[in-house]
């Protein structure tokens, strides 16, 4: 397939070269194209430092009673990492994709309020920035200044005044605040765009999975986040005008902050998770030569899964004692949600089997989702389990669990929408032979990193403690999970050498290098500011199957 | 050769599916007020838990502070519901393009507007000013005044946007075309009024009554 | 065409030639044209929540920055939203033909023709019916058992001892005696396994595509039967003290080859992905086998 644009004019054709121009034409753009770029780089950026700091902490806990970190800084570093990594990488970089990739793949030029699509993703950029100022701008005596050190959930009453006297709670608060503008910013836009500019013949059910999970995605985000913003407010009256919201000396209650925060933070994991599932519908069929296999049960399962993730958060706080009946409730409606999800798995296993599959790097990536995140939903269906949960709530268990589920799940499947978009984004394909050195370093480091945490956990090492005693046997363990570490660090360089080499070397992609069938692969690599000029029409779920295969239509077939 | 053009298939149309109706602006306000509501909901419901479930007795004041108010939140009450009704009324003329109608009807919306928050300014004058209530004195003080707040920062946020209007109206900027810009700010004025209703029912009336 | 086309807010702010109103829909050949707004607003913004926990001052100037962006928002939008107009030569002609470069493997990227997996599946209502069959075999072998222990009850009430708590510290006797509550227990739980096997493998039966007899009657009962040596301990314990487990292999054999002659035999249809849930769970008559719809294309 060859796109030719008969003319090649484009914007920076006309303006003047000079990097003062470039830098002012990425900050005054509105084209949902390069502010999905800046929110991907800006993501993988943090993700860099919330990696480092990942690594400060593996570092401390590689042997018993290491005395290179003091607590107060090991505090700082799994609560910044946490923030960072939930915050300030998984949502800016799966709804930077979402702004890169569903205008094109609705066939339309930009997404529905492109200046607010811009201020989000500088609200978000300057919120982050605003949260890492912390280190130095943070202001109080020794142990209260420097980066926050309460967790990334921030449980009340460590938060309050008596217990945090420095104002580094403070940048916490507003650091997530206002970079949690943003992704509201982009959730309505998000959701805006999909019901209202799809290209002629795009019905609902024509939609290709990745939009459909970015539209559900969006709506999780216009109603979780705003409980978070109304929370943190509520924190913030709290510090600053002496308010009585969650100090339980004055009558507060710090079950409060536990419900809101979580009834915000559930479904956030699964604002992280979904788009995930959506990038994976879109490489799984392309390098298995197949259709999607159950394609109305997938969007029924995204929506359920969605719908139920509102009514699941009080399994995070199965160890505070809650009346039996609300724990089982929510242990319930948190097995239950298993089943949607296991749906998906079931589809995406249906869709490989009997296909032609092509081990490319994202098909790599893709492959290692499915099956990582299997372990970590079985972990959580344990977790779900009050009585079990008692006995290991708390512990490395519940991290080896999460981080199978947000690094074996949206990671993995965010470096193969990386691998898979890449060419579109800069028309250069990435370096195979690295792609697998990248995927197998950061596939053994990763399962050598949290499988021995589950480990650990069941033999009693709880979370967030920045040492451990000697004659406990922890040793192991930890030892492993830091030498995992350093595989997986190997495996980012691999991965960050690949995009800059690729950048400049790399082989030229043309529009449609994997042969795929979604409408954002009919444009040229990278594709004009306009997206496409007409718009499409199209009349199935694969247009460029239509296109490609005039004489054997999907339409005949949905 | 198979192009995927808009030009190729014009003349298909019978499986294009249907022209899109939805508006931008109006699925865009449906939106911010879902978002908003839920970031009320946060409020309402710290509100119902410590005041009228839990009923903390702290020493500080109390709800009975304001059931001496009085009538005038209810008249309050009532001009700003009635509020919504005068916005639709003026949605409707610009609709028909009766630009002296519009502008009287803004105007009473403002006016209905600006007395609750008169209303709401007198009040608070009394409880901060008389009584010495605020956030700090008590979990009635901290849940009162953060809800109502909320609220009377929305309500001042639709009234500036609903009299930068009138000053666009009057300096003859807010032609006919423009209608339906006006209808979603109207959106967001019903739903302003509407979250009163909620936080009207849960101050001033489930305390008493329950 | 071009250059008078492409207006650039950066160069001439008070210079649009070209001003559409594009509320609705996203007019046809326009793309929205960059600004400096949202950044000096978000900018503002964060400077004044950041005057909390700094200076003062820090918010002062956010404020002025908000207000700022704020005007400069509205000179865009108001009254009508400022664009770019594509070029007119801007047109893409897309063609499919084979493309140079392309980064598949040649054998994958070669002309694929659609091709229907699988071919053809039993309906639903042949699981079913292999369950039933299957459980009516299952509980043949498992009653020759209990007459040989010398109560057709023992079975029945091991299998109700999954649930009923009370049958775990009850002696041999009293598990032989007849109990109307394990037996309607005992029926209950084999009527549901029967009948989610049966369903399973009338699911899975045509995806072992080469010897679906093979997979029914021999590798789904050895997995099977693994998994109940393993879990029965936990499952039912009452049942693991006291079961002959070559006995219980034999019933589980005795099941699924039933199940898998009865499954293996019935209709088949052609596949159900494309059907609507109604024809799918066979409320409305089937469209038959004729139309060969299908879904992969391998």
């Amino acid at each position: 397939m060859t796109v030719r644009p008969q003319s090649t004019k484009t914007e920076t054709d006309t303006a003047p070269a000079g990097v003062l121009s470039r830098v002012h034409e990425w900050v005054t753009t509105v084209d949902h194209k390069r502010l999905g770029i800046m929110y991907i780089m800006a993501g993988l950026l943090f993700f860099m430092i919330g990696g480092i700091e990942a690594g400060v902490i593996r570092y401390q806990l590689s042997y018993p009673a290491n005395p290179a970190i003091d607590p107060v800084t090991f505090n700082q570093m799994f609560t910044m990492h946490g923030t960072t990594m939930v915050f300030l990488v998984g949502m800016p970089v799966l709804l930077g994709f979402g702004n890169y990739l569903v205008p094109l793949m609705i066939g339309t030029r930009d997404m529905a309020f492109p200046r607010l699509n811009s201020w989000g993703f500088w609200v978000f950029l300057f919120g982050g920035l605003l949260l890492y100022y912390s280190f130095i701008g943070s202001s109080g005596l020794y142990g209260d200044a420097g980066a926050p050190d309460v967790g990334w959930f921030a449980y009340s009453p460590l938060t309050s005044r008596a217990f945090s006297r420095g104002n580094s709670v403070d940048y916490w608060t507003l650091g997530i605040l206002v970079s949690g503008f943003g992704s509201m910013a982009t959730g309505i836009n998000l959701v805006v765009t999909i019901l209202c500019l799809r290209c002629r013949g795009m019905k609902l059910m024509r939609m290709p999975i990745m939009v459909w999970s970015m539209l559900i995605t969006g709506f999780l985000v216009i109603v979780a986040l705003p409980v978070l913003t109304g929370v943190q407010v509520m924190l913030l009256f709290d510090r600053f005008l002496g308010a009585h919201f969650f100090d339980p000396q004055l009558e507060g209650s710090v079950l409060l902050w536990q419900h809101l925060f979580w009834f915000f933070g559930h479904p956030e994991v699964y604002i992280l998770i979904l788009p995930a599932f959506g990038f994976i519908s879109e490489i799984v069929p392309v390098f298995s030569r197949k259709v999607i296999f159950g394609y109305n049960m997938m969007v029924i399962a995204l929506l359920w899964i969605a719908f139920q993730s509102l009514g699941v958060w009080a399994h995070h706080m199965f160890a505070v004692g809650l009346p039996p009946s609300l724990n089982a409730f929510f242990a319930a409606s948190t097995l239950l949600i298993a089943v949607p999800t296991g749906i998906k798995i079931f589809n995406w296993l249906g869709t490989i089997w009997g296909g032609r599959i092509i081990y490319a790097t994202p098909m790599l990536f893709a492959l290692g989702f499915v099956g990582l995140f299997v372990i970590g939903g079985l972990t959580g269906i344990m977790l779900a389990t009050v009585p079990f949960d008692w006995d290991v709530s708390d512990s490395y268990f519940v991290v080896g669990h999460f981080h199978y589920v947000l690094f074996g799940g949206t990671l993995f499947a965010i470096f193969g929408a990386i691998y898979y978009w890449f060419p579109k984004m800069t028309g250069r394909m990435l370096s195979e032979r690295l792609g697998r050195w990248h995927f197998w370093m950061l596939f053994v480091g990763m399962n050598l990193t949290f499988g021995p945490m589950h480990v650990s956990g069941i033999l009693g090492m709880p979370r967030r403690i920045y040492t451990y005693a000697p004659e406990r046997g922890l040793d192991i363990w930890n030892q492993m999970t830091t030498v995992g570490y350093a595989i997986q660090f190997i495996g980012i360089l691999f991965f960050i050498w690949n995009v800059i080499h690729s950048l400049r070397k790399g082989r030229r992609a043309g529009s449609d290098p994997w042969d795929a069938w979604t409408l954002e692969w009919a444009t040229s690599s990278p594709p004009p500011a306009w997206n496409y000029h007409p718009l499409p029409v199209v009349k199935s779920r694969r247009p460029l199957w239509d296109a490609k295969h005039p004489e054997d239509p999907d339409s005949e077939y949905e | 050769m198979t192009e995927l053009t808009a030009t190729h298939h014009a003349a298909t149309t019978r499986d294009a599916g249907e022209p899109q109706h939805l508006s931008r602006g109006k699925v865009g306000i449906s939106c911010l007020i879902i978002t908003e509501s839920f970031f009320f909901m946060c409020f309402i419901v710290a509100y119902l838990y410590y005041i009228v479930i839990l009923q903390v007795d702290d020493g500080g004041p109390d709800p009975s502070v304001i059931f001496r108010a009085d009538i005038m939140v209810y008249i309050a009450s009532v001009t700003l519901l009635s509020s919504s009704v005068t916005v639709v009324l003026a949605a409707r003329a610009l609709a028909a393009g009766r630009h002296g109608r519009f502008r009287a009807w803004l105007a009473t919306t403002l006016a209905l507007g600006g007395f609750f928050l008169l209303a709401t300014v007198l009040e608070w004058k009394h409880l901060i000013g008389d009584l010495g209530v605020w956030m700090d004195t008590s979990s009635f003080g901290t849940c009162f005044f953060s809800l109502v707040g909320f609220h009377a920062l929305h309500v001042v946020i639709g009234l500036s946007a609903l009299g930068l209007c009138l000053l666009l109206s009057l300096r003859g900027h807010l032609p006919q075309a423009q209608a339906e810009r006006f209808e979603i700010l109207s959106w967001y004025w019903h739903f302003v009024d509407v979250v009163w209703i909620f936080v009207f029912t849960s101050v001033y009336l489930l305390r008493v009554y329950i | 065409m071009t250059d008078s086309g492409t207006q650039d807010a950066r160069n001439a702010p008070d210079e649009r030639v070209e001003t559409v109103h594009v509320m609705q829909g996203g007019g046809p050949d326009v793309i929205p044209a960059p600004t400096a707004a949202p950044i000096i607003l978000a900018f503002g913004i964060t400077l004044a929540f950041a005057g909390l926990v700094t200076n003062p001052w820090v918010s002062v100037v956010g404020g002025l920055c908000i207000i700022a962006g704020a005007i400069g928002w509205w000179r865009v939008v108001l009254p009508v939203e400022s664009i770019e107009v594509i070029p007119e030569d801007a047109y893409l002609l897309i063609d499919t033909g084979p493309e140079e470069g392309a980064s598949l493997p040649p054998e994958a990227a070669q002309a694929m023709p659609r091709k229907v997996l699988p071919v053809e599946v039993p309906r639903i209502r042949s699981g079913i019916l292999g369950g039933l069959c299957g459980a009516v075999a299952m509980a043949a072998v498992a009653l020759a058992w209990g007459a040989m222990q010398g109560s057709i009850w023992l079975p029945i009430n091991l299998l109700a001892a999954m649930v009923l708590s009370s049958y775990d510290s009850a002696s041999i006797e009293s598990l032989s005696a007849f109990h109307a509550s394990g037996l309607a227990t005992g029926i209950g739980i084999h009527l549901a396994f029967s009948l989610m096997i049966g369903l399973l493998l009338g699911a899975m039966m045509p995806m072992a595509s080469r010897w679906p007899w093979l997979f029914s009657c021999l590798v789904v009962p050895i997995i099977w039967s693994l998994l109940a040596y393993a879990g029965m301990g936990v499952l039912d314990p009452t049942l693991e003290q006291h079961v002959d487990w070559w006995w219980f292999f034999a019933s589980q054999f005795a099941y699924a080859i039933v199940a898998g002659i009865v499954i293996g035999r019935s209709e088949k249809i052609s596949v159900v992905q494309f059907l609507s849930p109604a024809e799918r769970f066979e409320l409305e008559v089937n469209k038959g086998s004729t139309d060969g719809r299908g879904g992969g294309d391998a």
